[in-house]
């Protein structure tokens, strides 16, 4: 049986750790910014629920598994899932990533481009946004639909009736 | 000469305590008092701090990164850093309940203002109609905090709402983005004062352009946030720094002070407080008592005193805090420049937005996002993080964000009071603060439409969805509690900031501001403070 995103091991923690980074910065995590991100595990606000709903389990199972993947799931998340597991993973990761030596360049606008540049950028990123969110809604779509149709909504531990 | 007892080390505090002793006073200072960490590696910059110490991600995070901002509604585009905690924590014995209000209290050497953004504009009669003085009377006490302090500014438009008193220090270096907003401002100014009521200028801040009174001049490392290493940024810690220096002066540090005794003809004899490193209670005794405490730990006194000496619980009317909205913007002409994080961090420029009423003028601030946290912005933008911290890089230096606030008035549905907790001899500090000022939706939906319209003439686009209504509580501009009256009222002080209720009781804090201006409180808290001990009989 699959692991739960509330008890994921130390080895899932350095996998995701490994393939994000490599999302978002095209680098391997130093084992500085892989302890770190296992660290950042005690605190994460998802760890706080009661349980974790099925579309989250997949979205998390599905990054880890490649560069590709972990792109494809967190356009689904950054639409449908904003505050979900994955995106407080990759926030953390990132929030990681700019404190820590060397990775912190990769976060900030150091280098001049012009401006057509950027306005090429941003059109690009916007339409590969739109494709690659179509066929993320295809994949994760009916998961989340069905989901919450059957599943019980996880809750926050203080909202435990004994908590 | 008078012995005099204060409770709390904050702007307030200080600025009275000095006022005081140069007018030959004795002077104890009561306070809880957490210290400052020792800022590391004082010549670093914000880049090398990343790469020099040996745990950033404790430093910029906290050891268990819990100050990473997640995403959800609320989400802030920066918060405050963990070298910053000392300034918010609070004994165990000093409980608040408030549903809907999100008190940041401090207990910290130099209070709140340790965390503060040093912004310092005077004033105007406007802002002071309901005050039981004018600006002449405050003028010259503005005029001494200012020499105290060091205010870098200079005086432009801004100057029409906030009367440019005192010698203030050449203003800081811009950096490109803000130099670039005032250029463009200075081409649209007429239209954008006549058709849009909307003016800009240059930040006024405590912080050093040069040396000043033992303290460096600001040297752009952009670690603002994280705490200044050099004390350019001002912080009433140094004050307090100063009044140890100071022969009739007593700082006594560990103690949470929890109320005071008074006769039956409200003569104060004592204050209570307790030792946080045994737990015992002490008596402390004065001949003059000044609660300097803040706003909501001077109102928790006040009402404990009460209960404990009469078993009554009371409430304290009209409490006030600015509501705060964050607007974030995109300077177009900046885009694909490449980003100098080397500058100054916080507020470089202000704007204000004139009302049809004079006192509800609208007050702001700009923060440029250079040396701040990179991932409150991104997870905002509407893409995946991959996509948006390209697109960030490419637009890291053309991001703003203008910070604005709204006046306040006392309502009497807004009050603090207290609650006994069971089994205990102690009470919690209940914050009630659920209306607010009539028509004030429809204002800020006014002066968010005003404002988006003055960025996009100064080259700027806001983009709608991601302007942030902060919940109340967070601008940390309380106030309004024991006010000032120009006539006897219970729960009330005189001009000269005497309780009405307790004949040797002085307040000087926020509690006891009658209306609360959109501008930032500290400077007027400071001016006030000395000017009521330089008028204390």
């Amino acid at each position: 049986m699959a692991e739960s995103l509330l008890v994921a091991s130390a080895e899932s923690l350095r996998r995701e750790a490994e393939v994000f980074t490599r999302y978002l910065v095209a680098r391997s995590p130093s084992d500085y910014v892989a302890a770190k991100y296992r660290d950042g595990h005690r605190v994460i606000p998802y760890r706080r629920l009661t349980g974790t709903l099925p579309i989250d389990e997949l979205l998390v199972r599905v990054a880890r598994r490649g560069v590709a993947l972990a792109w494809l799931a967190d356009t689904y998340g950054r639409i449908f899932r904003h505050d979900g597991p994955l995106r407080q993973k990759l926030v953390l990761l990132t929030a990681i990533l700019e404190s820590s030596p060397s990775f912190h360049e990769n976060m900030t606008g150091s280098r001049s481009t012009s401006r057509v540049r950027v306005y090429l950028t941003l059109l690009g990123m916007g339409l590969g946004f739109v494709v690659r969110l179509a066929v993320a809604m295809l994949v994760f779509g009916p998961v989340q639909l069905v989901g919450a149709l059957t599943g019980p909504k996880p809750r926050a531990e203080s909202e435990r009736p004994d908590g | 000469m008078a012995s005099i007892l204060i409770v709390g080390s904050g702007a307030s505090g200080v600025h009275f305590a000095l006022t005081a002793l140069n007018k030959g006073h004795e002077v104890t200072m009561l306070d809880v008092g957490y210290p400052q960490p020792m800022p590391p590696l004082a010549e670093a910059t914000f880049n090398e701090l990343k790469e020099r110490l040996d745990d950033p991600v404790a430093y910029f995070l906290g050891t268990s990164a819990e100050t990473v901002v997640y995403p959800n509604a609320d989400a802030k585009f920066y918060a405050f850093p963990p070298s910053k905690g000392y300034v918010f924590a609070a004994p165990e014995e000093f409980k608040t309940r408030g549903p809907g209000f999100e008190p940041f209290i401090s207990f910290a050497q130099g209070g709140l203002a340790e965390a503060w953004t040093g912004g310092v504009y005077t004033f105007n009669d406007d802002d002071l109609s309901e005050f039981p003085f004018e600006y002449a009377a405050l003028e010259p006490y503005y005029q001494e905090i200012s020499r105290r302090i060091g205010i870098s500014a200079a005086k432009d438009d801004i100057a029409q709402f906030s009367p440019f008193g005192g010698d203030y220090l050449e203003p800081l270096r811009l950096d490109a983005h803000a130099e670039r907003l005032l250029e463009r401002y200075a081409t649209r100014r007429s239209h954008l004062n006549r058709h849009l009521k909307f003016y800009l200028g240059r930040s006024r801040v405590a912080t050093l352009s040069r040396d000043h009174r033992g303290r460096e001049a600001c040297d752009y490392l952009g670690r603002c946030l994280w705490g200044c290493p050099r004390k350019s940024i001002y912080a009433p810690s140094a004050t307090l720094d100063e009044l140890h220096t100071r022969a009739g002066f007593r700082y006594l540090p560990g103690f949470l002070a929890e109320h005071f005794s008074y006769e039956s003809n409200g003569r104060v004899t004592a204050v209570e407080a307790t030792s946080l490193e045994d737990g015992q209670r002490h008596t402390f005794t004065a001949e003059r008592y000044v609660l300097a405490a803040g706003t909501l730990c001077t109102s928790k006194i006040v009402l404990d005193s009460i209960y404990r000496n009469t078993g009554r619980v009371e409430r304290l009317h009209g409490l006030m805090d600015n509501r705060h909205f964050m607007m974030p913007f995109v300077n177009i002409g900046l885009l694909g420049r490449p980003v100098d994080t080397s500058t100054y961090q916080f507020h470089q420029l202000a704007l204000g937005i004139q009302a049809e009423e004079a006192h509800a003028y609208v007050h702001g601030q700009i923060t440029t996002l250079k040396a701040s946290a990179v991932h409150p912005i991104i997870q905002n933008l509407p893409l995946d993080l991959r996509a948006s911290l390209q697109v960030f890089r490419k637009a890291h230096t053309a991001l703003g964000v203008a910070n604005v606030w709204l006046h306040d008035e006392r309502r009497s549905d807004n009050f603090v009071t207290i609650r006994p907790v069971e089994g205990t001899d102690r009470t919690e500090l209940v914050i009630t603060y659920t209306s607010e000022p009539p028509g004030e939706s429809q204002r800020v939906v006014g002066v968010q439409r005003t404002l988006r319209k003055a960025l996009r003439q100064l080259g700027c686009f806001a983009p709608s969805g991601m302007t942030r209504m902060l919940p109340p509580g967070s601008s940390i501009h309380y106030a309004g509690t024991l006010p000032m009256t120009p006539r006897p009222t219970p729960l009330a002080c005189s001009p000269s900031g005497q309780s009405y209720d307790f004949e040797n009781l002085y307040l000087v804090d926020g509690a006891v501001f009658p209306f609360l201006p959109a501008k930032n409180l500290t400077f007027t808290l400071m001016a006030n403070a000395a000017r009521v001990a330089d008028i204390m009989s």
